[in-house]
């Protein structure tokens, strides 16, 4: 019998993503370690920015997010393999992401 | 509230109080902006007898307002050419308010080299000369102060740089503790006070009182809505108590905006070790202190206090941009040795800035290798010896990098850049280039909203925006400098209407005035009008609104980004 092996880089591509937490914040989990002190976590499944803060398993809601070095507004950007993200909780900034700049 | 008014020019000193008159209603830096762009020639030689040296405390200065300490110095800056208002805390802004005094003014200039000692209590005001000071770092001068006048006062002092009239001298105030750790460093305030052959102000509060509020009730009330405002917010209530300043290492460093080897790489691989994380374990460790005043009645706490290896005390906690400027900057991530560098700098009275700056200037010209930090601290102490290398690096960036013949200097206006990248955060690129200041952070601290997202964000790779958000915020911080708040108060009032009206309240209740909003603008309005009036019969034109070149032609890695803000765009920020 002929099986059709139908590649889906959506199920079965694992990802490898570096998470550095910074100001406090602490995984629940256990993941690696790197020497640098981040986190290598590999994902089963792409996962939107939004998702991935729930899979760490915080000890504190992180407020500023950095994808790349960028800072990211739109959680539920997508994640792709190799990204870099680093997190930081409110300690750095408000809470007023929709808020315009101050009419003085 | 009177002026102080100490004419150096005479054989004795000639002391007189005045009252505000035309200066009623200013604070902090609208007083001292006002009186040196009403009262200094703006052609004088910094160094002349014709230039000033204000102090100031703020409006609220001497009341019992939480955050109230800053005082700010102002004078032509030797540095930059143009006005200076550089800000310090630390105890004198609020000895200064008790005491009646809303600023001192020294003016003219003694003939000889004598030094002087002035010592301000309730009832005396004596000048002495006192030669046996010279040359005394800040911290042996301080204790030979206690010796003389006793644990109660509190200090205004420059060290040897300042004596030596080096254009990168700061002038310190003492901390809770006595200490010479805080330091209103920017733009050679301290080398215009060493003109004026004053070593030392010594102020003692013995017998007074806090200033009382037109409104008594209504103050300690505002008070109170203020203090909760700024404990609940969660940079004034949590991360800068925890951490400090240098909070900002890590968040700075994953954004890319972190300039590192004299603004070659937004990124510095050691910035971790340096961070305010690791610094405030290694405090908590050795017996230190992270949460630590700066001044009485600050709730913030963001200062801390630093020891060595062996559990001594080394210098306060270095705040963000110092670890910056001798650490990052000079690829040096050794953390006891950024603090040892922070301790000769306030010892010696200079800025951590410009000094960070110059090295890294140094580094580039190949006078030592990046990340020598031993080297690094050699040449602080050669400034502190006034040898003839020290003087070319207590002299600032700009002259360093004439001296060596280095193109890639960050300076605008003379001054050295601090410690935000202005390719990687274009809004406060267009606070470097327009502050009347020269390059200061503090005037327009646009990372609020291009990175902390406090009050808003705007994306900080965009030239878009960024023009309004500094101007916004240039007139809104000459306006808290001219309180007397800490501009950390900031963040809480940007996020936090309530917190901004508390303030207002409080000054209302204080002076029994009905300042709104609206008035709040156009007071900060008001201020950047003087300063920018001075630079402009200064000589200081649209040009010298502008960033150095290299800045919008080697592009910063990781973001690979140049500044993009048109030189048009920015001669509409003074346009309202």
């Amino acid at each position: 019998m002929l099986r059709v092996f139908i590649f889906n880089p959506e199920q079965t591509l694992k990802m490898k993503v570096v998470v550095k937490l910074f100001g406090g914040l602490k995984s629940e989990k256990n993941f690696p370690i790197r020497e640098d002190q981040h986190l290598t976590v590999e994902l089963e499944e792409p996962l939107t920015v939004s998702e991935l803060i729930d899979f760490l398993n915080l000890n504190k809601k992180p407020f500023i997010v950095v994808l790349n070095g960028v800072i990211v507004n739109n959680l539920s950007l997508k994640i792709k393999d190799g990204d870099e993200i680093a997190l930081f909780p409110p300690i750095a900034g408000g809470d007023s992401l929709t808020k315009n700049i101050p009419t003085l | 509230m009177k002026i102080l008014r100490i004419n150096m020019s005479e054989d004795a000193p000639v002391v007189r109080f005045e009252d505000l008159g035309e200066y009623e209603g200013l604070g902090g830096r609208a007083l001292t902006s006002a009186i040196i762009s009403r009262e200094v020639d703006p052609l004088c030689h910094p160094l002349s007898a014709d230039n000033k040296l204000v102090i100031a405390c703020g409006l609220l200065g001497g009341t019992a307002a939480a955050m109230s300490g800053r005082s700010s110095v102002g004078c032509k800056s030797p540095l930059t050419g143009g006005i200076k208002e550089a800000n310090a805390g630390g105890q004198p802004g609020q000895v200064l308010g008790r005491l009646g005094i809303a600023a001192i003014v020294l003016e003219g200039k003694p003939k000889g080299d004598d030094l002087y000692k002035i010592y301000i209590s309730k009832d005396t005001v004596k000048i002495e000369k006192d030669n046996s000071l010279r040359m005394l770092p800040n911290y042996d001068l301080v204790e030979k102060m206690k010796k003389d006048y006793g644990e109660k006062i509190a200090c205004i002092s420059i060290g040897p740089a300042g004596e030596m009239k080096m254009a990168g001298a700061s002038v310190a105030f003492t901390d809770m503790e006595l200490r010479p750790t805080r330091h209103a460093g920017r733009g050679g305030v301290g080398a215009v006070m060493g003109s004026k052959g004053v070593k030392v102000i010594v102020l003692d509060d013995t017998g007074t009182t806090p200033r009382q509020p037109k409104n008594v009730e209504a103050f300690k009330e505002a008070n109170k809505r203020f203090v909760l405002g700024l404990q609940k917010h969660p940079v004034t209530g949590q991360g800068l108590p925890a951490y400090g300043t240098n909070v900002l290492t890590n968040i700075i460093n994953e954004v890319g905006a972190y300039p590192t080897y004299n603004f070659k790489e937004g990124r510095f691989a050691g910035a971790r070790k340096i961070s305010g994380e690791v610094e405030a374990e290694l405090e908590k460790q050795r017996g230190g202190n992270p949460t630590h005043g700066c001044h009485r009645g600050c709730v913030i706490r963001c200062s801390g206090i630093y020891h060595d290896k062996d559990g001594h005390y080394l210098t306060k906690q270095p705040e963000y941009e110092t670890v910056w400027a001798l650490g990052g900057n000079c690829g040096v991530d050794d953390i006891d040795k950024i603090a040892m560098m922070d301790f000769l700098c306030d010892n010696y009275g200079l800025d951590t800035i410009e000094m960070g700056v110059t090295i890294g200037v140094l580094m580039e010209a190949g006078l030592l290798k990046w990340g020598d930090a031993d080297g690094a601290i050699n040449l602080l102490h050669e400034v502190g010896k006034g040898t003839p290398l020290g003087r070319i690096i207590g002299n600032g960036a700009a002259f360093a990098g004439k001296a060596f013949g280095v193109e890639r200097v960050p300076v605008v206006k003379g001054q050295a850049l601090p410690a935000y990248d202005p390719r990687a955060v274009q809004g406060i690129g267009v606070t470097y280039a327009t502050s009347p200041m020269g390059a200061d952070h503090t005037a327009g601290y646009s990372i609020a909203l291009n990175v902390l997202k406090t009050g808003g964000f705007v994306d900080p790779l965009k030239p878009e925006g960024q023009v309004d958000l500094s101007r916004n915020l240039q007139i809104a911080t000459a306006f808290i400098d001219s309180t007397g708040m800490c501009l950390f108060i900031a963040f809480a009032l940007l996020d936090q209407p309530e917190t901004n009206q508390a303030l207002l309240d409080m000054i209302n209740a204080l002076y029994g005035w009905n300042m709104t909003e609206k008035d709040v603008v156009e007071y900060g309005k008001r201020v950047l009008k003087f300063e920018r009036d001075f630079n402009l019969r200064a000589g200081f034109t649209k040009e010298h609104d502008r960033l150095p070149r290299f800045f919008y032609k080697e592009p910063i890695p990781p973001h690979n980004v140049v500044f993009q803000v048109k030189d048009e765009e920015l001669d509409q920020l003074f346009n309202w």
